[in-house]
């Protein structure tokens, strides 16, 4: 409060350096100002129940399996929540020897009770200094600084309407038929069906709705449906082994959407239950296709010796419906080999080795995840208002793409496997390399084309991935009643754009407002790259003003940047490389401990050396009027008591956009205890309990129960994999105040009859 | 039975390898989109796609929010915010990267690609009808050359191009010379005029009319100092009758009435309509005042009629015993100088219609443009405003061909002009006489200031005149603010936006210097 009051008061002042003008007016009244916790106002503690039951069955012809499943969980955002109805089936018939067939289904319908708030909103947005209730009762409105009228949170959790309710199907039967000896046909035929009702309501009392209520319906049907037909040949001659595979698998994916709205509702007696209560006016309709297919020949053959040597070959020629004819269809091809060493001879008699075997491996994989009808010029369809009549129009759609095709990763992979000591201890570890080429990206094109979106899918640029991956499993303690394993994996991965069509660098991300770039591709450097200017500061003196030429710009106790390029301006052209979100190496720490019935696990997790970008920081630090403030203002640049502070004075900044800069990085390394769980088997004979059950296990488990961090801006593991617009696929590593991984605590028992 | 299962399932297989085989299954199969290839074949849709157009200019970065504004009203000496935002424009600290319009050339450019891309499909198109043809042909003329004045004024030279190119082609064209783009789009205006309706009707009023072209080529005349030109299409406008002043200055901004905002003075309108989602105007908000920032001495204790109770609570109810409130932002409050009536000649009757220093009898803590506000609170909400943007009206017409006639021929034909919208303005009146050429036109600085404060026009004014650096330095400005320290010569254009820049390198190669920012 004294900040944003201190703010209003900051003027450029008589010499242009800046003045704390105490003649202006203050913006809030000390006296009469509130304070809410916003936070803990919208938390709560979750809550999970879980039961399930399943029942097996074999007889001679035919295994079964059923099981049923109820879920119900009370998010830790107060109005969130899921609860979910499953069955699902197995059953598999012998018809003759040599026909064999069966199904799956698994069949789930669920309601989910999404977050009513905005809580990234909440984080950066609403004001601690705005009440929840105005002194009449109702609900408050608008942001105490820029007026703007702004969501209230806890008007949203009591009454929104916002849940979407979801079946899905997902079936699967096969038949299997041995046409001759060795030789087999087998052939699977699967479905996914996924109907989405998304029902939403707004209602007139909600304190920003000033037309009436708002009523939302959309809906969405998808429909996978995968056929895959396999030709098998198994040969074995005494020490060679053979398995030929070939087949041809299709799929077909699409989408059926419809969506339709209403507004100003004059009262909320029907909700979403009947749109046509809205205002005419205000009814919108629409609906949508999409589709997309695939299909693949393949081919496989395994060849063994003596289990020694070890060698697959796989040929893929895949074709997907998003490119256009004459790129459609890619050939995949690998080889792998593996040598179990501890087979020879020359190791039979090792007491010490158990197993020793090296693997390597060279292929190529295809990547095609780019929206379909991507090569389709399109018009988009779009209103108008004329005369107070709303009117059709169209519009000129996104640039389509031209001659796109698949992104090919080539990808060396070499393995070790060592065990000892009767495999108490074992060790693997993995080399991998991968050049990915003709990375599919949207690349953004300069706005005088004049697209809807200035984006356009091309294959570009090249970048390679290499890293090791080890694991260590140590059975540390192994007696009668008390065992100790641990487990310990480690990975590293360096990622390189190797280039970039001749280009420098490519933008990624442009985060904030009016910000600059804040994240690159830059040949030579990780995937992706941080960016922005160097904050050095504040102004301490006029001097240095003048010597950076940024008089009536910059002011004294106002932030300070390396002007990298020396003209007196601080944009992209000032960029350095200020980091990157992979981490220079993760991994997780397992150790189980069992004491006879009783069983402990304590799995930690851990990322070192990765940097997250903090999107919040331009406004938390800077302190833009309407918005939230980090705690670190409190040691602010404040003209004649902390004049030292490289901490922004409040004011100057205040409607000015700041580059994004080093402020906005932030080492995102951390450890956290992930999981622990207690376990304990009840000893059935004691109480005669065998006879009813034929196991009772008693647990409790925790999990995100610690976490060690310098990251400011909540949990580091949670963050945006895109911000912005752009080049989103390869974006990742930005914060904005996402909800935190949540706590939990979990009792539980499984019994078996 | 063995063999019958065995040989369906070849007969299965067979099936899927047909299937395989037949590249069909691998074709895109769009169905809930137009495109391109199978459109304008009737008049509908010829009509749809310069509807789309239009709601290119619905946008915030032009007409719907302050996009345009920021650059045609801020940083001159007529208007700025209550406090301290977005003070980067009106303070000049404009650089590449910061304030410099990009979101507006973007859009600007989505304008060009539309109408070239449907210009190229309509003309000669045998499908439509003569009728069709002709005035979405002129639609379409006019709204390019509308983008191109806004590009041309804020830019200087832009890349220019009216024929569809290729994607790759026109994502790398270079600047072009504003006078090449500037005389090619007054060719467009001309044939514009001729394939143009006069008037429309009904849920046709906001479309571009003979007029509107007409209007805007003046004004590309007069921005090149081409007087007998600028004259010439005036006279055009004036002539042709379509267009009246109306009596009354105040009633050309009413728009209380939400189905009656046209009158005969608008020549050419964008049109907002509350409730629609995208096409209500927030534009009002900046020129409607906060309640935190109202009345003036609004925390003190004060009893009216027998009530007793902060100020602020006791005119707020009185706003809404009458269904009003204040609402908005207060972005665009006047300054201090303009606020002044003793600055505004006596007698002007625009004064009170253009400016509100107290409201209900309760003195403001600022003033606001009343021509421009709108407290109701029954249609005209906060954030879902309905007024129209009015971009040419007829008194600018006359006040042009004033300008005009004076750098012409002297003042001798100008009075009349401008006498004509000083007529209204006055109570007595005062019409303009005995005037030296100089005379003349420095009057007219001040009279288009106080005809048409707050409607987008004066900042280019002030540049075309080649005063806006001694009038930005002379006036005076709030505390918050200080432009005349910072204000450049090179300023009277914006740079070509850095992201433009970076993702066209071409741009810097007629310019080197950005237009000066580098």
């Amino acid at each position: 409060m004294n900040y944003k009051n201190e703010s209003y008061q900051f003027t450029p002042g008589p010499d242009g350096f800046g003045l704390t003008d105490s003649t202006l007016p203050l913006v809030l009244n000390p006296e009469t100002t509130t304070t809410t916790d916003w936070l803990d106002l919208v938390e709560q503690p979750g809550s999970i129940s879980n039961t399930d039951v399943s029942v097996t069955g074999n007889s001679e012809n035919a295994n079964y399996f059923i099981s049923g499943n109820y879920f119900n969980q009370k998010g830790v955002l107060r109005g969130s929540g899921l609860e979910r109805v499953n069955f699902r089936t197995n059953l598999d018939v012998r018809v003759s020897d040599r026909f064999k067939t069966g199904i799956r289904a698994n069949i789930t319908h669920y309601k989910i009770e999404n977050n009513k708030v905005d809580y990234g909103g909440i984080v950066s947005q609403v004001l601690p200094i705005r009440p929840v209730y105005l002194e009449d009762g109702s609900f408050s409105f608008e942001n105490p600084i820029s007026a703007g009228l702004e969501r209230n949170p806890e008007a949203d959790i009591q009454l929104r309407v916002d849940h979407d309710l979801v079946t899905q199907v997902i079936t699967n039967a096969y038949v299997e038929y041995e046409i001759a000896k060795n030789l087999s046909f087998k052939s699977t035929f699967g479905a996914q069906l996924n109907y989405v009702k998304q029902n939403n309501y707004l209602p007139c009392i909600l304190p920003e709705r000033v037309n009436g209520g708002f009523g939302r319906i959309n809906t969405n049907f998808t429909k996978s449906i995968l056929n895959e037909n396999t030709l098998n040949y198994n040969l074995d001659l005494d020490d060679h082994s053979i398995k030929v595979l070939g087949g041809f698998t299709w799929q077909k994916d699409n989408n059926e959407s419809t969506r339709s709205e209403a507004d100003q509702f004059p009262n909320d007696v029907v909700l979403f239950n009947n749109l046509a209560l809205g205002d005419a006016s205000t009814a919108v309709v629409g609906s949508g296709y999409s589709q997309r297919t695939l299909s693949s020949f393949l081919g496989r053959v395994n060849y063994g010796y003596k289990s020694k040597y070890l060698l697959t070959l796989v040929g893929r020629y895949d074709g997907s419906s998003v490119f256009e004819t004459g790129n459609k269809y890619a050939f995949f091809p690998s080889i792998g080999a593996a040598w179990n060493v501890d087979e020879e001879n020359f190791m039979a008699d090792s007491d010490v080795i158990d197993r020793f075997k090296l693997r390597g491996s060279y292929g190529i994989v295809g990547e095609q995840g780019v929206k379909a009808y991507n090569s389709l010029a399109t018009y988009n369809n779009t209103t108008t208002v004329f005369n107070g009549s709303l009117i059709n129009g169209v519009a000129v759609g996104d640039v389509p793409s031209s001659g796109l095709s698949w992104e090919t990763t080539k990808q060396l992979d070499l393995g070790i496997e060592l065990g000892f000591f009767n495999n108490r201890l074992t060790f693997e570890a993995d080399y991998y390399k991968k050049t990915t080429e003709d990375l599919l990206l949207a690349v953004a094109l300069s706005g005088q084309v004049g697209a809807n979106s200035t984006t356009q899918l091309q294959n570009l640029g090249s970048v390679r991935n290499s890293g090791f991956e080890f694991g260590l499993n140590t059975v540390n303690v192994e007696n009668e009643n008390f065992q100790w394993e641990s487990n310990l994996s480690i990975s590293s991965n360096k990622s390189e754009i190797l280039e970039l069509d001749g280009q420098e660098y490519i933008t990624l991300q442009s985060t904030g407002n009016q910000g600059g770039n804040s994240a690159r591709l830059i040949v030579g450097e990780s995937l992706p790259t941080f960016v922005g200017a160097k904050y050095l500061g504040t102004y301490k003196s006029a001097d240095e003003i003048i010597a950076d030429g940024r008089e009536g710009r910059s002011f004294i106790g106002g932030p300070r940047y390396e002007d990298v390029n020396g003209d007196s301006n601080i944009n992209d052209e000032d960029s350095v490389v200020l980091g990157s979100p992979i981490p220079d190496f993760y991994g997780g720490f397992r150790n189980t401990f069992t004491y006879k019935n009783l069983s402990l696990d304590v799995f930690f997790h851990g990322s070192y050396g990765a940097e997250i970008y903090n999107v919040r920081s331009q406004t938390a630090y800077f302190g833009r009027g309407e918005q939230n403030v980090d705690p670190i203002v409190l040691n602010r640049w404040i003209a004649g008591v902390n004049e030292t502070s490289d901490v922004p004075r409040a004011g100057p900044s205040n409607s000015l956009f700041n580059p994004n800069s080093s402020l906005n990085i932030e080492d995102g390394s951390y450890l956290r205890l992930k999981t622990m769980s207690l376990n304990y088997n009840v000893p059935l004979e004691s109480g005669g309990l065998s006879d009813v059950f034929s196991s009772l296990n008693v647990y409790v488990t925790g999990t995100n129960l610690l976490l060690f961090t310098d990251f400011t801006l909540g949990d580091p593991e949670v963050n945006n994999f895109s911000d912005g617009s752009g080049l989103n696929s390869v974006s990742q590593g930005f914060a904005s105040g996402q909800y935190p991984y949540a706590k939990s605590i979990t009792l539980g028992i499984k019994v078996e009859f | 039975m063995k063999t019958n299962i065995t040989s369906k399932f070849l007969i299965l297989l067979m099936g899927f390898l047909v299937l395989s085989s037949c590249d069909d299954f691998l074709e895109e199969d769009l169905r809930d989109q137009i495109t391109p290839d199978a459109f304008f074949t009737n008049d509908k849709e010829a009509e749809l796609a310069v509807n789309g157009v239009y709601r290119l200019l619905q946008d915030n970065n032009v007409y719907r929010q302050r996009g345009l504004d920021n650059y045609y009203t801020s940083g001159a000496d007529i208007q700025a915010a209550n406090r301290d935002v977005n003070s980067s424009i009106h303070n000049y600290l404009i650089q590449e990267g910061t304030a410099d319009g990009n979101g507006t050339w973007i859009q600007l450019y989505k304008v060009v690609n539309n109408t070239t891309e449907f210009i190229s499909n309509i003309e000669g198109n045998e499908s439509l009808t003569q009728e069709a043809r002709d005035s979405r042909l002129g639609e379409l003329l006019f709204l390019r050359a509308l983008a191109y004045y806004h590009l041309t004024n804020l830019w200087g030279d832009v890349p220019f191009y009216t024929e569809q190119l290729p994607v790759l082609e026109r994502s790398v064209l270079g600047r072009t010379p504003k006078a090449e783009i500037r005389s090619a789009m007054k060719e467009d205006l001309a044939r514009a005029f001729d394939l143009l309706p006069s008037a429309y009707s009904g849920n046709d009023l906001g479309r571009a009319s003979k007029w509107a072209a007409a209007t805007l080529k003046a004004k590309y005349h007069l921005f090149d100092q081409e007087w007998a030109l600028a004259k010439a299409e005036c006279d055009v406008v004036i002539d042709g009758g379509a267009h009246r002043l109306l009596d009354n200055y105040a009633d050309v901004f009413d728009q209380s009435d939400p189905s009656n905002q046209y009158n005969d003075e608008h020549i050419y309108v964008v049109d907002f309509e509350a409730d629609y989602d995208g096409l209500f105007t927030t534009r009002t908000d900046d020129y409607n005042p906060r309640i935190r920032d109202e009345p003036a001495g609004r925390n003190n204790d004060t009893i009216v009629n027998g009530v007793s109770g902060t100020k602020v609570d006791i005119f707020q109810g009185l706003l809404r015993d009458q269904a009003e409130d204040m609402t908005g932002y207060g972005w665009s409050v006047p300054l201090p100088e303009f606020a002044l009536q003793e600055n505004w000649q006596e007698g002007d009757l625009r004064y009170d219609a253009t400016i509100v220093t107290e409201y209900l009898g309760w003195k403001l803590a600022f003033p606001y443009f009343r021509k421009n506000w709108n407290l109701d609170q029954e249609n005209s909400l906060r954030g879902n405003h309905p007024e129209n943007y009015i971009v040419f009206r007829l008194a600018d017409v006359y006040l042009m061909a004033a300008e005009a006639e004076n750098e012409l021929n002297g003042p001798g034909g100008a009075y009349f002009y401008v006498n004509k919208v000083r007529e209204r303005a006055f109570e007595p009146d005062q019409p303009w006489t005995g005037m030296s050429k100089e005379e003349f036109r420095e009057a007219i600085y001040d009279e288009r200031k106080f005809e048409l404060s707050a409607e987008g026009h004066r900042r280019m004014d002030l540049i075309r005149w080649g005063i806006l650096l001694e009038t930005v330095q002379t006036v005076q400005h709030r505390p918050w603010n200080n432009p005349a320290a910072n204000i450049q010569p090179y300023h009277v254009l914006l740079p070509v936006p850095q992201n433009q820049l970076e993702l066209n390198p071409k741009l810097l190669e007629s310019d080197p210097t950005n237009n000066g920012y580098r």
